[in-house]
């Protein structure tokens, strides 16, 4: 310490404070420049937490709008809307989805990704695309077969929930981040404060020691010099030191009274700079996005401190909320939220617990906002609760996406409310109307007021309760029902007809039935009416059968006694020109011979002619009665019977066996004459000719064929084939009067068939013909 | 080239002696070859050598590129007609993979000195496909023909007349030195028509030939049932002896390309030029018997882009198209959106053409620097955020190249306060329509290098080719004297080295200028067979003819046959329908298979009360024939669960292995192809290879719905 002697005591003396006061610059200028060091990483951490946080909410956003649009093809789809207005939709799921994936490719490529984020990002990918590829399939399908639609619309609603799911966990991995960062921020500035706190008290430690050695190496001389020392030692620092202005030791010491009443000024500023280090610590509080705090445990919230965010989050300056000034914490919290907030806290309190919470509160510019807090107890060393300490940031952004969303959907209702038709959403169980939309109320008379929470039998709008169980049991066996036509009472009491589609409908996993009925009622009336209409065509037509069969009756009787008695004088005519041919034949010349020859003949064929009308006449005369009929023996008789009168003939006959029917036999055997000895006639000049019958199917029903080699005829000429006495041939070339083949058709439709022929010309014809086994 | 160089090719490559050298050498030495991939690698392993080529069989062709509106490519330069047309029309020249033009119908050509004429040697006993000769006197009338109608006017804008001194030597005579008149020659630009056919007085552009060639290439005409395909065969008479090795082509037309995979993956179609379903590559990708080249398409040289239309504030401003292009990530557009597969185009010459400038200014993805440069052109952020808003256009087709690509942009731009709208088009007409009319902010845009840029090049940047109304001319309204200055010389100049001079200067200052933010090349593929010898891999690829074309290793189809209860008399009609479809894809080819299943009368489809019809589907679900039309082909039903929720494939394939005799029964499993109600059906399953299933169904009315 010997080279201290040599310097003059008020270098000692000064020795003391300069080192204080330089310790202390340097510590402060240290702090401050640490704190806003840090302040500025944390930020930085912090904003990239919350842009991820935010972009993640986006993407899950947007994968919700995807997915909502999914279901809205679906249920308009379902409502049978015009494809233009579903198109739009689909367009914009498409761009959605392209918007996903350039989401999922900036995650990917363009933020610095930790481990843990990687790890989540690529276990996003696979549910990504799936969820991608089941959505443009879903509402593909839907617009191409709805029935397929609906299933990938199922599955793309798991994929969508393994999405959400992958969404979650890299929300919460964020946020956990967050948390921590923001923990970390806490802890990093606690333990810097206290650590310029214990080097504060270090160096004045240190500087209390150096003084106190400078004051030794002072008071030994002081003390060996003069009492008056002492005293002015022990004398009142403010005093006027008069002697200070002397150039001895008591000049040196009036001086160095001097130097201490300086010291303790100094002191004073060493003080301000300690809090101005506070002050800046303070600053970094200030700075973060959001509102730090320290509170009593009181309903009214009392502040004890708020930082800077405090402004930017409730509008008022920290010093309007600092113990209550102007205005208690606890008026901002919107009213509702009050009582849960202050039982939340004091229930983690009890649990020794952090808590987290979320409210409004209405700010100085009557704004409000959502935001969510997050505090603890701060308990003193015996476990006295001191205060609450905490963190509030603003979510409203958060909150707004969530009521975008929620608008979202109610676009999606929009198109539900709206809707002509009546669309209600119900409890499967009871019918308990959870949504009704305007065309409900439009149609039944029934309010939004009338129905919401009632069930639908309590309204009685079944007319038949047994159609709703009808409606459940379908849905209950495939999930919707398509068309169900019941009918409804309405408010006022009318009741009308409703065709209803149904599907099921899963609310808060509870079955519910999402139905749409359209009013058919006009249609069913105008049905109604043109059914009474169409009976009253058909009793007219039969009061104009009736009159026709009356009339016909009278023509058959007309006809058949017409022909009857026609018979005699013509059988009179042949029986004279005979007589006079008999006997006078040998006094008529050439001539007359050939006149008489002709009034015979023409005298016979009237009579064939007449006998034909007789017969026609007698089959729509004759009492009907089926039995059954062997076919082929009745045809092998007639062929027998054709053979025997014409045996220089020679016909192959091919008749298939065991064919046979049921019908009238005597009209059957005059039909079948008909029909095989037309065959017989117009196979004349084939040799060897060829006629078969037999048995074949059309459309499902046995018929019958005459088949022949013959002549056959036009087919341009088919339509008079079964006209009275038409003839397609010459009656020089075959014999007949053209009655035969109306006979055959009187006889078919008789037996509710029908009969029909082919041909061609010079390679024969088929006749084929069904009856109606019963009639 | 694997073909025989002639002396006459000697010859050609003496006179073009410096553009060929410099533009080989120019290959070799360019540093930004595509990158080999392994599909480009298999692409060059299956290439084997003439010796082996063996004639015969026929080649099926898928066609993504929409449905051809003629066979005639000297009208119009579309791919759907130029695919089927270049096979039916033979043309003056080839062209090899490395640039170099090769004998085709001109067996030996020349370029006089002065570049003022080209004689053409043609090959002598040549015919059209109705037995006529090909003479000069044809190839005057097409030139004539091309040079009056095709879309290209700068190909052959310089030709006064062809003269015709014998059948076969044609001198072309140009008014000004033409450096790009030999590819001009090339099979897309210059087919051969027949003047006897096409020169008798009829309008040219509504010809009945157009639809039903009359050829001189190696296959021709058979049939063209609209939708559906084209078919081709052999020309017994062609030319070149020997060839064409292939004795069909069959086109499959207007194929979405979900169907297209699933056709190829089932070895039924065995070619698919254009391809650029990006998605669904992976699939294709896993297929053995596949190849997946990117090339081809050198000579199309296909860029995609983001044009601006200058006339408009504020993309007037250099600034704001540099900030623009500082905002856009090429590199997330290529490596995410294209999954790596598109090549980086920076400028407006394809890095595959000789002519590529590989020095250009790169604009980093940066967007403090887009931010400042709208800053200092005067666009400062507003309240809102906001600086400006615009519109942005698309082609409707191709997704991953146009729309999604403006849905990235639209997201990168606001970020740097640029609000985009992307607009939509129904159709490509009227996307075609608005740009052509300037009506238009920015739009993505896809526009061919042609060759040779004084073909697809120039007409975008060239101020006189500001032509309102008309797309893929200069509908930017670019104008810079200097560029005009450097098109023209470039358009007359012959010595290579100069040329390439010339078009540096031009692609380093348009660059500079941005009428146009380059994007990529469009990463087309021509998806192929293993077993095909020779495949298309020139710069012109499948837009050239397939006449060396041969089947090294024809595709073989194992089926399997129906087993023991394979019995067609089965009684339950769902069995014996399933069984006999499988019979009937065994014994005919698919295309016929699948017309008689889809013809109600042949009895495998009622779409009345049973719904009975059948389906066929690959192992991992993918759907190749459903004859109700109730799934559509390509269509992935793996994904697919019953009303129940349980997962169908596996249902279908189980089913398939065991091929009872009896159909199964399932309740809620699958809606009928009419009513699409969803009730109890019977099924019956079998394999008809052993990655094949096919099943046939139907409803089960006494177990319906009405319960």
């Amino acid at each position: 310490m010997k080279f201290l002697q040599n310097v003059p005591i008020r270098v000692k003396v000064l020795l003391a404070p300069i080192l204080l006061v330089a310790g202390l610059l340097i510590l402060a200028l240290l702090g401050v420049y640490g704190l806003t060091q840090q302040n500025a990483t944390l930020e930085s951490i912090r904003e990239d937490m919350i842009v991820r946080i935010r972009a993640v909410d986006d993407f899950a956003l947007l994968s919700e709008e995807v997915q909502s649009d999914v279901f809205q093809i679906a249920v308009l789809q379902s409502m049978n809307l015009p494809v233009e207005n579903i198109l739009p939709i689909q367009e914009r799921l498409e761009t959605r989805l392209n918007k996903l994936n350039i989401l999922y490719g900036q995650m990917l490529i363009h933020w610095d990704l930790d481990a843990g984020e990687k790890e989540h990002l690529v276990q996003i990918e696979e549910p990504l695309d799936t969820f991608q590829q089941h959505a443009v399939q879903a509402a593909r399908m839907v617009l191409n077969n709805q029935a397929l639609g609906v299933q990938l619309v199922r599955s793309s609603t798991i994929s969508f929930g393994k999405l959400q799911a992958a969404l979650d966990e890299l929300r919460d991995h964020e946020e956990t981040r967050i948390s921590q960062a923001n923990q970390s921020a806490r802890q990093r500035a606690q333990s810097l404060t206290s650590w310029i706190g214990v080097t504060i008290i270090g160096i004045l430690l240190v500087a209390g020691l150096t003084a106190l050695i400078s004051t030794r190496l002072i008071t030994r001389p002081i003390r060996a010099m003069t009492e008056l020392m002492t005293r002015l030692a022990a004398g009142d620092l403010d005093i006027e030191v008069a002697e200070r202005g002397r150039q001895d030791e008591i000049g040196t010491m009036a001086r160095a009274v001097e130097v201490f009443r300086k010291n303790a000024l100094e002191k004073e500023t060493a003080e301000m700079a300690l809090q101005e280090s506070r002050r800046a610590l303070e600053t970094l509080l200030g700075n973060l996005p959001g509102m730090a705090y320290r509170c009593d445990n009181d309903p009214d919230w009392p502040m004890r401190f708020v930082s800077q965010g405090c402004l930017a989050l409730t509008g008022y300056p920290p010093a309007d909320l600092l113990d209550n000034a102007r205005v208690a914490y606890a008026q901002l919290i919107h009213p509702d939220d009050r009582e849960g907030i202050w039982e939340n806290v004091q229930a983690s309190l009890e649990k020794n617990h952090f808590f987290e919470l979320t409210y409004r509160i209405r700010t100085a510019n009557n704004e409000e906002k959502w935001v969510w807090e997050r505090g603890e107890g701060v308990f003193s060393g015996d476990g006295e609760l001191v205060a609450l300490e905490g963190f509030i940031i603003d979510i409203t952004e958060r909150k707004r996406a969530e009521v975008a969303l929620k608008k979202s959907e109610e676009r999606f209702r929009a198109a539900f409310r709206t809707s002509p038709d009546s669309i209600n959403i119900n409890r499967l169980e009871d019918g308990l109307y959870v949504d009704i939309n305007e065309g409900f109320t439009a149609i039944t008379g029934y309010t939004r007021e009338d129905t919401l929470g009632i069930p639908s039998t309590d309204i009685n709008i079944w007319e038949d309760p047994e159609d709703r169980a009808r409606l459940v049991a379908e849905l209950t066996a495939q999930g919707f029902v398509n068309n169900l036509e019941a009918r409804f009472r309405m408010k006022d009491g009318h009741v009308i007809t409703g065709l209803m589609s149904a599907k099921i409908l899963m609310l808060d996993d509870v079955p519910h039935v999402l139905s749409i009925t359209r009013d058919i009622e006009e249609l069913k009336q105008a049905r109604m009416a043109l059914q009474k209409y169409s009976e009253r065509l058909e009793e007219m037509v039969e009061a104009r059968t009736a009159d026709l069969v009356v009339a016909n009756k009278e023509l058959e009787a007309f006809s058949y006694s017409v022909a009857h008695d026609l018979r005699s004088p013509l059988r009179g005519i042949d029986g004279w020109s005979h007589a006079l041919l008999e006997e006078y034949g040998d006094q008529l010349d050439e001539q007359a011979h050939q006149y008489l020859d002709r009034v015979r003949s023409q005298a016979q064929i009237m009579g064939h002619l007449i006998d034909d009308l007789l017969a026609l006449a007698r089959i729509n005369r004759h009492q009907m009665r089926r039995q059954p009929i062997d076919l082929t023996a009745l045809v092998q008789s007639i062929a027998a019977h054709l053979q025997e009168e014409q045996p220089q003939r020679q016909v192959e006959f091919v008749i298939q066996e065991g064919v046979t029917t049921q019908g009238d036999a005597y009209l059957l055997e005059i039909a079948l004459t008909h029909l095989l000895s037309n065959a017989f006639k117009f196979s004349g000049p084939h040799s060897p000719a060829r006629i078969e019958f037999g048995q074949t199917s059309v459309e499902g029903q046995p018929a019958y064929f005459v088949c022949d080699n013959g002549v056959g005829f036009d087919m341009a000429h088919v339509s008079k084939l079964f006209g009275a006495f038409q003839r397609l041939h010459a009656p020089t070339e075959f014999p007949g009067t053209g009655i035969g083949l109306t006979i055959v058709q009187r006889i078919v439709y008789r037996h509710g068939g029908r009969v029909w022929a082919e041909a061609d010309p010079g390679h024969g014809a088929t006749f084929r013909f069904t009856l109606k086994e019963e009639a | 080239m694997r073909m025989k160089r002639t002396i006459a090719t000697l010859f050609s490559a003496l006179v073009l002696l410096v553009f060929l050298v410099d533009c080989t050498a120019a290959d070799k030495q360019r540093p930004d070859q595509p990158p080999v991939t392994p599909d480009f690698q298999t692409a060059l392993a299956t290439e084997v050598v003439e010796s082996e080529a063996q004639p015969g069989g026929s080649l099926v062709i898928t066609f993504g590129v929409g449905e051809p509106r003629h066979f005639n490519p000297a009208l119009a330069s579309g791919s759907a007609t130029i695919i089927p047309g270049v096979q039916i029309f033979a043309s003056p020249l080839r062209y090899d993979e490395n640039w170099n033009p090769q004998p085709y119908l001109a067996k030996s050509w020349e370029v006089a000195e002065d570049g003022l004429s080209v004689t053409l040697h043609l090959v002598e006993g040549a015919t059209f496909h109705d037995g006529e000769a090909i003479t000069s006197e044809d190839v005057a009338f097409s030139i004539q023909i091309v040079q009056q109608y095709h879309p290209f006017k700068t190909m052959f804008a310089p030709v006064t007349g062809v003269d015709t001194p014998d059948p076969y030597t044609a001198i072309v005579r140009l008014s000004r030195p033409h450096p790009a008149i030999l590819l001009a020659m090339s099979p897309p630009f210059l087919p051969i028509l027949p003047k006897h056919i096409y020169g008798d007085g009829q309008d040219i552009l509504t010809h009945p030939a157009n639809l039903k060639p009359v050829g001189s290439g190696p296959f021709k005409f058979v049939s063209y049932e609209p939708g559906k395909r084209i078919i081709l065969e052999r020309y017994e008479n062609y030319f070149i002896p020997g060839r064409p090795y292939l004795d069909r082509l069959e086109f499959w037309i207007d194929a979405d390309p979900a169907s297209q995979a699933v056709d190829l993956r089932r070895q039924v179609a065995h070619l698919a030029p254009d391809y650029i379903n990006l998605p669904g590559l992976d699939y294709l990708r896993e297929q053995d018997h596949l190849v997946i080249a990117p090339r081809g398409y050198e000579a199309i040289g296909p860029i995609n882009w983001l044009a601006f239309n200058l006339l408009r504030q504020p993309l007037n401003d250099v600034r704001v198209r540099q900030a623009i292009a500082h905002a856009i990530d090429p590199d997330f557009i290529l490596q995410y959106l294209h999954e790596g597969l598109s090549q980086r185009a920076p400028g407006p010459i394809t890095p595959d053409s000789p002519f590529f400038e590989p020095d250009l200014p790169d604009y980093a993805y940066d967007l403090q620097k887009a931010t400042q440069l709208l800053d200092e052109a005067g666009y400062p952020l507003q309240e809102d955020g906001v600086r400006f808003a615009l519109t942005l256009d698309y082609i409707p087709i191709t997704p991953s190249q146009q729309h999604d690509v403006a849905t990235y942009i639209q997201h990168q731009l606001k970020e740097v306060g640029i609000v985009v709208q992307v607009r939509d088009s129904d159709s490509f007409p009227e996307w075609a329509k608005r740009i052509g009319d300037w009506d238009f902010d920015m739009t993505m845009d896809v526009v061919f290098n042609w060759g040779d840029p004084v073909i697809g090049v120039h007409r975008t940047y060239i101020s006189d080719n500001i032509r309102r109304g008309v797309v893929w001319s200069n509908t930017q309204n670019y104008s810079n004297p200097r560029i005009d200055e450097i098109l023209t010389q470039a358009a007359v100049e012959l010595d290579f080295g100069k040329r390439k001079a010339l078009y540096s200067e031009f692609q380093k200052i348009v660059t500079q200028e941005l009428p146009v933010l380059w994007i990529n090349v469009v990463p087309y593929r021509t998806i192929y067979h293993r077993g095909l010898g020779n495949p298309p891999l020139t710069i012109w690829g499948v837009h050239s003819p397939l006449d060396e074309v041969y089947w090294r290793q024809p595709p073989q189809k194992k089926f399997i046959t129906p087993s023991a209860i394979a019995d067609k008399t089965a009684l339950d009609p769902v069995v014996r329908t399933g069984v006999r479809a499988i019979q009937l894809l065994q014994d005919q080819d698919f295309y016929t298979a699948r017309q008689q299943l889809q013809d109600p009368t042949q009895d495998f489809l009622e779409l009345g009360k049973s719904g009975r019809h059948v389906i066929g589907f690959t192992r991992e679900g993918r759907v190749f024939l459903d004859n109700s039309g109730q799934l559509q082909a390509g269509m992935n039903i793996s994904i697919l669960l019953d009303m129940v929720g349980n997962p169908v494939l596996p249902i279908l394939i189980e089913s398939a292995q065991q091929a009872g005799t009896e159909a199964i029964h399932m309740d809620r499993f699958w809606p009928h192809p009419t009513t699409q109600q969803v009730g109890a059906i019977s099924i019956w399953c079998g394999l008809l290879t052993r990655e094949e299933i096919v099943c046939a169904l139907a409803w089960d009315e006494a177990e319906g719905v009405g319960k």
